[in-house]
């Protein structure tokens, strides 16, 4: 709680009064363009923080349903015409909630399970490189070597998922490049910041680094955009220092590849359209390079609305899926259509997140549509898997 | 009340204000009823004197612009005096570089269009009748021309408006600056409202510049077919932006073509458009655009027209209800979707032919209105068309109406000229009944016997 | 407070999941886009129908309870706000698009449809929804009804009043009324005229019929660049009166541009300059450059520094970058600001302008213009700091003093805002106790008992004694 006293003098709250409550980014908001609940909006969660530090309401869990109830997808700052820093304001916000326990109780769980766990999946952390031996792919674990490959507990542990690491995995092995998964990964800890836990974020931001840093790598490299996200922004940031890594997605990699001849690629038939997840496209800036590696397959790439920098969320950023499982279903339906009609037949997503929620929601509408990481595509193509 | 008290009532009504003598009024009526006087009030406060004393002594008033409209109405209940409003005439406001004028409302508007014009500027309404037509009158009627089609109508054009009241007061709603919505925009409600809630005795409208190249392009067509399919080709390709035009839209049937005749154009389904352009160049363009579209669907032929000619031919469009008016005893304006105008001319022909009726049909287009004129020796067999027709229209739907503007008494006596009212009408009475609480505006003329 | 067997039967209409009543979800619904008028409803419901409406206005009306509808909450005058409390129904939820009639060039919609949405499927076929006030991208179009609202283009193209054409709505009683259609000039008076821009009082709205128009071929942008505010005020009226009616004549003067200078959106407009002009043609494309030469002419005649036009759409978007940003930037001056929205005759813009900054001066507020030049609709800014004791109360004061400015010069209080609360005690100056009794005949004629929207418009005082 302390960091709420005073807290009217500082700078975070100079950052809430930025928000002048236009409503401009309301309808950027997939919670709000679902729910239409003005407390499951942007300007509602910034004024509900306002009141919060004004003492006008408490610091409490039915707050905080509200405030957690948003994908962080940041949509909202791109819509905001006073440039208001939603995202820094609700991780701050999110570390007050947590230290005052007011966080609702599946990120609270979530939390503990990372802690205990290593992975957000309660599982045993030995077992995560067990999608080696499921997909039988080749996947060194050395002691050194130029490129870390960092898989991620999604990619890790998701049955459907794992065909994203196989292909990564055999794409890396296919150009030779001298990589190696670490011998002990944990949790990125992206789900830990997400939460507030700044604390435990820290220590798991500490030990990945380590293990990156005892291979000598000068590149990481990770098919999840919330893995690259936590490695390339948050981890300098909780740990005060710059990192001699370069974090890369991996359609970074593979544009690269292309760009140098290293992948020549049979063309692929299908219509296409492609997702930007909100963390790479948005918040890393990611937009031109997976583009560029799906035209250099396809002559018939389509773009959806809403994407790009204004890209919409597939409803499974943030902490939703474990706080409101139902609306992240929604939002990954109401994306779903706006995907479908673009006509395309194959929905090509650079994330384990999107790629699950989509490809749920392709099946809760029975719809005879095929949804692909991009990685996975590009091993297909090439015959790797 | 008895004559004599009905007639002193009146005196006391008129007593300060200038009156014509009873030979000259006589010459006025509306629908066969005589006034017992006509009063020519000097100034608006003058207006809501008169208003006030005829208030208090229960005495009719019935306001008259240029008289053009005055056909329009069911019949009066009672006329006891006529307020002509002419002297009313005073240009109050015109700054060229506001785009706004302000005058009374018995200004002429043909009168008002010659100052406005020699500053580049026009207020663009071009009803029929305009160099008798006064502004208020325009207003109350809801008149309108051709261009309606691309600079809108009076509830578009119409920034204020000062009415008195028959309580004596006089009110202003709206203003002189283009964007204003402080309170309610009462100023709608006076607009086609016949005069039944107030005197207009003052109006500000938004005025537009005068084009700059302006052409006629004509077509005709032998089938209705042909001629809708076109009209709706055309619609879909034309901007209704000022500058980019085109202003007006009309079409008109092989009878009203006919009375039209100016340029001795073969008789049959004319489409008349008014095309505007910023350079002569573009102009050709677009003629020639416009020919394509026509030719692909038959015209028989089509042209374009220039000058005093495109002049004289707009001003006769204008001017077709006056230009017919001693053919036809009828005229129903017929408001409704845009893509229903050749379906209800189609209608139209049928039920003239059944009732043998003389009959005409022009067409605003791009407005889904159109006219429909007829004549006939029997009255019965026009009560019978109307009501037909009328039936016609509303089943249409989507607030489609029919409203006969004009007709003799032999049939007004059988038809309610503004139709059945809608589940909304509780609440025009409302209004009238707080405006007008004892009825002495016009009372009878309008809609559900307001 | 509303009892609890009320919320079970409003309940029992939208159900669990869309009545709200814990203090954080109702909290949020104080207020609109501004924030110096606040109040909680009771309860918020969401319908999805219209039916669901009137249950809901049905029950108000049995218990008494005010009620308001709330559509995307950024009117700046207050007339979202709840502020006897009861029941605020937020249409969030009612979003279709009803029909596309691209033969009759309609289309229909539920209140909570954008003005962009619509015009995303007009386009299929080359058509527009004209209205574009600043909130466009988010606000609804019931809402837009609500304050008849406005928007950059509407010097050419006209006011929301001008393109809705019908009007489903439930009347204070409960009653479903079809207002106009799609058809002009339905029989009788000009109710759906009448509707637009009351501001949620008479009624509330469940359908609109807008019109919709065909896209203009091709634009072109003119920026200029004046070391005089009277200059630049000069020029607006100048272009007006010479008969090119640009689509959009837009004003910024120097604080607006320092607002968009000191921040992430700078795009490099001259510091020193007193104002900008800003000036959008369209037609077709052929002409668009005989258009724009008259302009740049009357722009240079009037001593503008620099004069610049764009025809490609980079090359548009940057002269309009500034004009773009204006309005958020303004937070890179004060945390705070007052938006005010008075209209004047254009030809007085050269006085107004001058004063207006005199004021601010010597009040010690800096004051921001970035307004609607070719409609004469101002939009002052008055920025101020909210945490300085008594400041925020002294920018309203200022705010209300240069709207009486506007109307001695002949304009009026509100161009595109409403009147909400913020002006409602400016009304007995704009208009006489004749014209407000008429204006609150028709509030009494539609809502008698007084439930729907109340404390708007009118001041009480007003109200109170007029009644009597
Ligand atoms: S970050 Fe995304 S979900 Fe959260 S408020 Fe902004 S737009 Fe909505
Ligand atoms: S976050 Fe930005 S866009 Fe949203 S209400 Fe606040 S200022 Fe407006």
């Amino acid at each position: 709680m302390a960091k709420f006293n005073k807290l009217d003098q500082s700078d975070y709250y100079k950052l809430i009064l930025r928000c002048v409550h236009c409503g401009f980014c309301l309808q950027s908001c997939p919670t709000y363009r679902v729910l239409g609940i003005e407390a499951d909006s942007p300007r509602g969660r910034l004024y509900l923080t306002r009141a919060m530090v004004d003492k006008r309401i408490d610091i409490a869990k039915d707050v905080a349903n509200h405030l957690y109830k948003c994908t962080m997808c940041a949509n909202c700052e791109i819509a905001c015409p006073s440039a208001v820093k939603y995202t820094d304001i609700m991780f701050i916000t999110r570390e007050i909630m947590a230290e005052a326990n007011a966080v609702p109780l599946g990120a609270e769980q979530l939390v503990n399970t990372i802690n205990n766990a290593k992975n957000i999946f309660m599982m045993d952390n030995t077992l995560r490189k067990d999608w080696v031996i499921y997909t039988g792919v080749e996947a060194p674990i050395k002691d050194k070597a130029d490129m870390v490959y960092f898989v991620g507990c999604v990619t890790s542990y998701s049955g459907r998922i794992q065909g994203v690491a196989q292909a990564i995995a055999s794409i890396l092995n296919y150009v030779g490049e001298d990589w190696t998964l670490l011998k002990d990964e944990w949790c990125c800890g992206h789900p830990l910041k997400l939460e507030g836990a700044t604390k435990e974020f820290k220590k798991v931001a500490e030990h990945n680094v380590k293990m990156i840093e005892e291979t000598g790598a000068t590149k990481v490299v990770s098919g999840c955009p919330g893995c690259c996200l936590a490695l390339k922004k948050e981890y300098p940031e909780v740990l005060g220092r710059k990192l001699n890594f370069e974090v890369l997605h991996f359609s970074q990699i593979l544009d690269e590849y292309i760009k140098k001849g290293k992948l020549k690629i049979p063309k692929f038939e299908s219509k296409v359209t492609y997702h930007d997840p909100c963390e790479l496209g948005r918040i890393l800036g990611i937009i031109n390079e997976p583009r560029r590696v799906i035209k250099s397959i396809s002559d018939k790439f389509v773009e959806p609305i809403e994407r790009g920098k204004e890209g919409f969320c597939c409803g499974g950023g943030g902490l939703l899926k474990v706080t409101d499982s139902q609306l992240s279903e929604s939002i990954a339906n109401k994306r779903l259509e706006m995907l479908i009609k673009t006509g395309a037949e194959v929905i090509i997503s650079a994330c384990p997140t999107c790629y699950q929620s989509l490809a749920d929601a392709t099946s809760r509408k029975n719809k005879a549509l095929q949804v692909i990481d991009i990685a996975e595509l590009i091993a297909q193509r090439l015959g790797l898997m | 009340m008895s004559n004599k008290n009905s007639e002193l009532a009146i005196n006391r009504v008129i007593s300060n204000s200038e009156a014509l003598t009873s030979e000259e009024v006589e010459k006025f009526e509306v629908d066969g009823l005589k006034p017992k006087a006509v009063v020519i009030p000097k100034s608006m406060e003058e207006v809501a004197e008169i208003l006030k004393r005829a208030n208090d002594e229960g005495i009719s008033i019935i306001p008259w612009g240029g008289g053009t409209m005055m056909s329009l109405g069911n019949i009066p209940k009672r006329v006891d005096i006529i307020l002509l409003l002419k002297r009313l005439n005073k240009i109050i406001e015109y700054l060229p570089e506001e785009l706004v004028v302000t005058a009374e409302g018995g200004i002429i508007l043909d009168e008002l269009q010659k100052v406005l014009v020699n500053k580049g500027q026009f207020l663009p309404l071009d009803p029929p009748y305009s160099s008798l037509a006064t502004l208020g009158g325009v207003v109350a009627s809801n008149s309108f021309g051709p261009i309606r089609h691309l600079y809108g109508g009076v509830r578009d054009l119409l920034l204020g408006i000062k009415v008195a009241n028959s309580d004596g007061t006089l009110t202003k709603f709206g203003g002189k600056v283009v964007k204003n919505v402080a309170g309610y925009d009462i100023k709608k409600l006076y607009i086609g409202s016949i005069g039944t809630l107030g005197v207009i005795t003052q109006v500000t409208f938004k005025l537009a510049p005068l084009p700059e190249f302006e052409e006629s392009f004509l077509a005709v067509f032998n089938s209705i077919n042909d001629f809708v399919k076109a009209y709706k080709e055309v619609l879909m390709v034309s901007h209704s932006s000022i500058g980019i035009g085109p202003s007006a839209i009309e079409g008109f049937d092989p009878n009203s073509c006919e009375i039209l005749n100016s340029l001795n154009i073969s008789k049959g389904y004319l489409l008349a458009l008014k095309v505007l352009s910023i350079t002569k160049d573009s102009m050709r363009r677009r003629i020639s655009e416009l020919l394509e579209i026509v030719k692909k669907h038959d015209s028989i032929t089509a042209f374009s027209i220039n000058g005093s000619e495109h002049e004289s031919l707009w001003k006769k469009i204008q001017e077709y209800p006056n230009l017919s008016s001693n053919k036809f005893s009828i005229r129903c304006k017929i408001s409704t979707l845009i893509s229903k105008v050749g379906d209800v001319m189609d209608f139209t022909q049928k039920i003239s032919e059944k009732y043998a009726l003389q009959y005409s049909i022009t067409a605003h287009l791009g407005l889904g209105i159109l006219y429909t004129y007829f004549n006939s020796e029997n009255p019965y067999e026009l009560v019978k068309a109307i009501e037909e027709l009328r039936a016609y229209v509303l089943s249409i739907g989507s607030a489609s109406s029919l409203v006969v503007e004009c007709a003799p008494l032999s049939v007004k006596e059988k038809v309610d000229v503004w139709g059945p009212i809608r589940k909304d009408f509780f609440l025009m009475k409302a209004i009238k009944d707080r405006f007008d609480p004892k009825g002495i505006l016009n009372p009878g003329r309008f809609i559900g016997g307001i | 407070m509303i009892s609890d067997h009320i919320l079970k039967e409003l309940e029992s209409i939208v159900g669990i999941d869309r009545l709200l009543r814990k203090k954080e979800e109702l909290m949020v619904y104080e207020c609109d886009g501004q924030t110096f008028f606040k109040s909680m409803p009771d309860v918020v419901v969401l319908p999805t129908s219209r039916d669901e409406v009137v249950n809901i206005v049905n029950i108000c009306n049995k218990y008494n309870i005010p009620y308001l509808a709330r559509g995307a909450g950024t009117a700046l005058s207050g007339s979202a706000v709840p502020i006897r409390g009861g029941v605020v129904i937020a249409f969030a939820r009612m979003n279709s698009i009803l029909e596309v009639d691209f033969d009759n060039q309609r289309v229909v919609v539920e209140p909570y449809v954008t003005a962009p949405q619509i015009t995303a499927v007009a386009s299929e076929k080359g058509f527009f929804y004209a209205p574009d006030p600043a909130s466009y991208t988010v606000s609804s179009i019931g809402g837009n009804i609500a304050h008849n609202a406005g928007g950059n283009h509407c010097l050419k193209y006209g006011v929301t009043t001008n393109h809705v054409l019908g009007l489903e709505m439930v009347l204070p009683n409960g009653d479903v009324l079809e207002l106009g259609g799609k058809a002009l000039d339905p029989p009788g008076y000009d109710l759906v005229g009448l509707m637009v821009g009351s501001e949620g009082t008479l009624g509330i709205v469940t359908k609109a019929v807008v019109r919709i128009l065909r896209k203009p071929p091709a634009t072109a942008v003119i920026l200029a660049i004046f070391d005089s505010l009277v200059d630049a005020s000069n020029t607006v009226s100048e272009v007006i009166a010479v008969g090119k009616l640009p689509a959009v004549i837009e004003f910024m003067d120097k604080y607006a541009i320092k607002a968009v200078e000191s921040g992430v959106k700078a795009c490099g407009l001259p510091l020193d300059a007193e104002a900008i002009l800003l000036f959008e043609v369209d037609g077709f494309e052929d002409e668009l450059d005989v258009q724009s030469e008259k302009i740049i002419e009357i722009c240079k005649k009037n001593h503008a520094r620099s004069v610049e036009m764009a025809k490609d759409p980079d090359g548009m978007a940057k002269l309009m970058a500034g004009r773009k940003a204006a309005f958020g930037s303004m937070g890179n001056l004060a945390p705070s600001y007052v938006v005010d929205d008075g209209t004047i005759p254009r030809s007085k813009l050269p006085e107004v302008m001058p004063i207006i900054r005199k004021w601010g001066e010597e009040h010690g507020f800096m004051i921001a213009n970035v307004f609607h030049a070719g409609e004469g609709n101002l939009h002052p800014i008055i920025l101020y700091d909210p945490r300085v004791e008594g400041k925020e109360q002294e920018a309203l004061k200022l705010g209300l003093d240069i709207l009486k400015l506007c109307l001695d010069v002949g304009g009026t209080i509100t161009g595109e805002h409403g009147v909400g609360i913020e002006k409602a005690e400016l009304m007995p100056v704009q208009y006489s106790k004749d014209e407000l009794k008429r204006m609150l005949f028709i509030k009494e004629i539609f809502d008698p008992k007084g439930l729907c929207n109340p404390g708007k418009i009118f001041p009480e005082k007003e109200v109170k004694i007029l009644a009597s």
